[in-house]
């Protein structure tokens, strides 16, 4: 029923869109990290924001897939797919009725992956298969949010044998946000890459994102890490309202220090699935033939990423100590646009982080002189070290400027 | 007041990535408390950086939470 491959990229802004909303991959260092972030600060009530999120998302996409299908057992089966189909796990709907459902499920990506990141957790983490479940349950029975209560009661990294959710009509507690916009596309002409090989690894790997769907178990394990398909604008609204709540306890200082944190989970989604990409044999056989020099291979890596609907990456400036980075259509300020419009700061954290992690990769590690990517500890005795690479975030497209601009830059 | 800052380089030392940065998130509501903010620049630029007593037992206790030991 669901098909990825009905879903054209779009490559005139490097992204995709189904059922209405943006979708971008995420891996799970990336997703795990951000999420933890948001946990620490356990002052602010972030479960409502974080369901909520969710919710919004999936509740617009499930509403746009499921138009044309009549049967409750048509939409349930669409549900469940797409599901699966983005790397989540799995879910079986077939006990959802008008009044709700009692679901329970072994295989969960949000568990599994933070077991695996950061080991026992000490309250249930898998926020968004409930948000899930929630959006699913309105669409299907054409039940309004407001009216629609629900709560993960056990789960796997809090070492339960499974995790339940439990959802029930009762008064929502989660966050409900005003519809948003449309996709507002910057038209800026684009600086591409000064480097010959561009279009031909652009045009070798455009269309290869359809390859990344859940397997057996619902889960896509690629590169190294586990992926997910997020609705981009569920997981940067995490960003965005969790910034917004450290600024409401701590103005400017919270901005900086919350920034600080998403950033770095940015870092290691670039390391890690970057490395991944670079040392897997898709890289060997189409890519590397290309590389003669260490930026070669940052050229290489921009130009294959640009088909997986993050924007348009390119590099303005490129050597060992600095770099400048441009994104254009960047997934976090479409976003942000969207669901808030104008930005007083700019708000791609993860791209930037991401621009980071890449150069950490390259000029840092030995993976070109090795074809091997640095374990999670060698990674984390990298960043424990003052000696690495700097991020200033330049400019925004949600802050009114023409593309986003990082500058990445080693201290002297 | 007691010197936070060796407290924070042995965060960085013996934490992952930013633990010194989750540990000020963590503490935030203690800082603000104290009408304290410690800028992520300060922590590389001075070499003492002076908290009240009783901040820094709780920042200590944050710390040791993170990083998975013991500060002696």
């Amino acid at each position: 029923m669901f098909d990825i491959f009905k879903y054209e990229f779009d490559r005139e802004h490097n992204s995709i869109e189904i059922g209405g909303e943006a979708m971008i991959f995420h891996c799970h260092h990336y997703i795990t990290n951000i999420q933890r972030t948001i946990l620490d600060a356990d002052y602010i009530d972030s479960r409502p924001f974080i369901i909520g999120s969710a919710v919004d998302s999936i509740h617009n996409q499930l509403t746009n897939l499921c138009r044309d299908l009549n049967s409750i057992g048509d939409k349930k089966q669409m549900a469940e797919e797409v599901y699966k189909a983005f790397g989540y796990g799995l879910i079986d709907l077939s006990n959802m009725n008008e009044n709700g459902i009692e679901l329970s499920t072994s295989k969960s990506f949000f568990s599994k992956t933070w077991e695996m990141k950061f080991g026992k957790s000490a309250r249930p983490v898998d926020y968004y298969t409930t948000g899930y479940l929630i959006a699913c349950l309105s669409v299907i029975y054409n039940i309004p949010l407001e009216n629609i209560h629900g709560e993960q009661v056990s789960c796997m990294a809090c070492g339960d044998e499974i995790n339940h959710h439990s959802i029930k009509i009762g008064e929502a507690n989660f966050s409900i946000y005003p519809a948003k916009t449309q996709t507002q596309f910057s038209d800026a002409p684009k600086v591409k890459l000064n480097w010959e090989f561009e279009d031909k690894i652009t045009e070798t790997f455009l269309g290869a994102h359809a390859n990344f769907v859940g397997d057996e178990q619902g889960f896509i394990r690629a590169f190294g890490v586990y992926i997910v398909r997020n609705q981009s604008d569920f997981i940067n609204r995490l960003q965005f309202e969790f910034i917004r709540a450290m600024s409401e306890v701590a103005g400017d200082y919270g901005v900086t220090l919350g920034g600080e944190l998403l950033m770095e989970a940015g870092h290691a989604c670039g390391f890690f699935t970057y490395g991944g990409i670079m040392t897997s044999n898709e890289w060997k056989t189409y890519v590397q033939p290309y590389l003669t020099k260490k930026e070669d291979w940052i050229y290489g890596l921009l130009s294959l990423i640009n088909t997986m609907g993050w924007g348009y990456h390119t590099a303005i400036e490129l050597t060992q100590s600095r770099a400048i980075f441009r994104n254009y259509n960047d997934f976090e300020d479409m976003s942000y646009l969207r669901m808030y419009g104008k930005s007083e700061y700019p708000v791609h954290w993860a791209n930037s982080g991401g621009f980071t992690g890449l150069m950490q990769l390259v000029y840092n590690t030995n993976l070109i002189e090795t074809g091997k990517l640095a374990s999670e500890d060698e990674f984390k005795k990298m960043r424990q070290s003052k000696i690495g690479y700097r991020t200033n975030m330049k400019s925004g497209i949600s802050c009114g400027d023409k593309y986003l601009e990082t500058e990445v830059y080693q201290l002297s | 007041m007691i010197n936070v800052k060796p407290l924070l380089e042995w965060v960085r030392q013996n934490g992952e990535a930013k633990a010194v940065e989750r540990l000020l998130m963590k503490s935030l509501p203690e800082l603000l408390k104290f009408g304290i903010k410690i800028k992520l620049n300060e922590l590389e630029n001075m070499s003492e950086i002076a908290i009240p007593e009783e901040l820094f037992y709780k920042l200590s206790k944050i710390a040791e939470d993170i990083v998975g030991k013991k500060y002696v």
